[in-house]
């Protein structure tokens, strides 16, 4: 993990039970960086889904693609319209 | 990460999302996308692209294609071109070989022997065109000996040409034929002779006219022949230079006023189209006519005659000759001294007149002494 979101979720005061162990940074709905994943599950143009410690996150929208995928990271571009976690 | 190259897989098969999991912990994967639900396409690092390949295939999937792009990858398209390597080898050897002979030869230098005399002797004298078997000093010697015009002679090899530097021999002029006599240049009197080569045609206190022999371009020997010889001599002569003066005591003259004037005429196959200027008034005038090109081409044969008149006046002129007779010669004096050289001496001056019907004739004469030997 970064210190920079270490860093954030320090400052935390009202979530601090719930912080999970993935952190996804949404830039104007257009690139989604993931760190902490644990593998897709789904891979398509308009759905991405992968699995977290704590649960799932599915992420949908429209002509996505994986632009760079690690054994921790992921870096998802596209049209991103919704964002859900599971747990 | 563009700058290592990268690899561009696209395979087909199953369970891909569980493959391409597994495959991240190993490799990086960049632009994953997909097609069509059992085929995706994605990329790795190029120097990673075996360890990629080598999974996906104990894994089951099948490899549509791969394909290499980036700097790393053209460069291990090169290194791996055999072809192109044996090619660079076979050529580096053949230049190797080749460089260790000479191919051309050069001449340089202003000889009288022409350029291909000297390349064809090279070419002939020449038992084997390896650098290694070629002695520059003894081929500078074969050519001198062989080309007496030539006095000096270098030869070099450089690169794959054999460089000949020569100079040429200057024959000293006693050697050469054909001289010529010295030929007096002025009327005058021969007072002093001392000559050096030749022999003499004149005595000292002889009258010798512009063209006369001098100094013939031979010299007897003991045994009476005859030796060809550039003549020399010093030979002084006091010599007449003069110039005449014509005076006429009665003259008309013609002369320009001044006043001009011009008149232009365009014309079109020589026919008159358009014209300008005023109708020529003057009682004598003089006419001066030119025409030009309007035009570049035959198109349009457009020309432009232009005729100026000049305003002419006719004098007469009424000089009697005692009135004038010192400012003639003065004239003619000037006239005769031009042809006096710097730090020549006069040795005399007259003049004469001569009367021939209504005009007066003045010739000066000055006499100078003069070398006009050669």
């Amino acid at each position: 993990m970064f210190n920079f979101f270490d860093e954030i979720k320090g400052k935390s005061q009202k979530c601090k039970d719930k912080i999970f162990d993935f952190n996804l940074v949404n830039m104007s709905g257009g690139i989604l960086y993931v760190e902490g994943h644990m593998g897709l599950t789904i891979l398509s143009p308009s759905t991405i889904a992968f699995k977290v410690k704590s649960g799932r996150v599915v992420v949908e929208g429209q002509c996505m693609s994986l632009t760079e995928l690690t054994s921790n990271t992921m870096l998802i571009e596209g049209k991103i319209q919704k964002t859900e976690i599971f747990s | 990460m563009k700058k290592g190259g990268k690899t561009r897989f696209v395979v087909k098969g199953l369970n891909q999302e569980r493959i391409i999991n597994k495959l991240s912990q190993k490799v990086n994967i960049y632009n994953l996308k997909r097609s069509e639900y059992n085929i995706c396409q994605f990329e790795t690092d190029f120097y990673k692209s075996k360890t990629a390949k080598k999974f996906l295939q104990e894994n089951g999937m099948e490899i549509l294609s791969f394909h290499h792009f980036g700097l790393w990858a053209k460069i291990k398209r090169l290194a791996t071109s055999y072809g192109l390597i044996c090619a660079l080898a076979c050529s580096s050897i053949f230049y190797g070989l080749q460089y260790q002979f000479i191919c051309k030869i050069e001449v340089y230098g202003e000889v009288q022997v022409e350029e291909r005399e000297i390349k064809n002797f090279l070419n002939s004298t020449l038992h084997s065109r390896a650098k290694s078997m070629i002695n520059t000093k003894q081929l500078e010697m074969q050519v001198k000996e062989n080309f007496s015009e030539i006095s000096s002679i270098s030869i070099a090899i450089v690169g794959q040409t054999l460089v000949v530097n020569v100079n040429e021999a200057v024959t000293p002029e006693e050697m050469v034929g054909d001289y010529k006599p010295i030929i007096s240049n002025f009327d005058g009197i021969i007072t002093k002779i001392q000559l050096i080569q030749g022999t003499m045609a004149i005595n000292e206190g002889d009258i010798v006219k512009k063209g006369d022999i001098l100094v013939y371009p031979y010299i007897i020997d003991s045994q009476g022949g005859q030796i060809d010889v550039a003549p020399k001599a010093e030979i002084y002569a006091d010599i007449w230079l003069q110039e005449r003066v014509v005076h006429y005591e009665y003259q008309i003259i013609t002369k320009r006023t001044g006043e001009v004037l011009q008149k232009d005429v365009v014309l079109l196959n020589n026919l008159p189209i358009y014209q300008r200027g005023e109708e020529n008034a003057f009682e004598e005038y003089e006419v001066e006519e030119s025409i030009f090109d309007l035009s570049k081409n035959l198109i349009l044969p457009l020309k432009l005659k232009r005729t100026i008149y000049h305003q002419t006046c006719t004098q007469e002129i009424i000089a009697p000759f005692e009135e004038k007779k010192d400012e003639i010669i003065a004239f003619a004096r000037e006239k005769t001294l031009i042809f006096v050289q710097e730090n020549e001496i006069i040795k005399e001056e007259n003049y004469t007149i001569r009367q021939m019907g209504g005009c007066y004739e003045v010739c000066y004469i000055a006499t100078v002494s003069r070398n006009i030997g050669g």
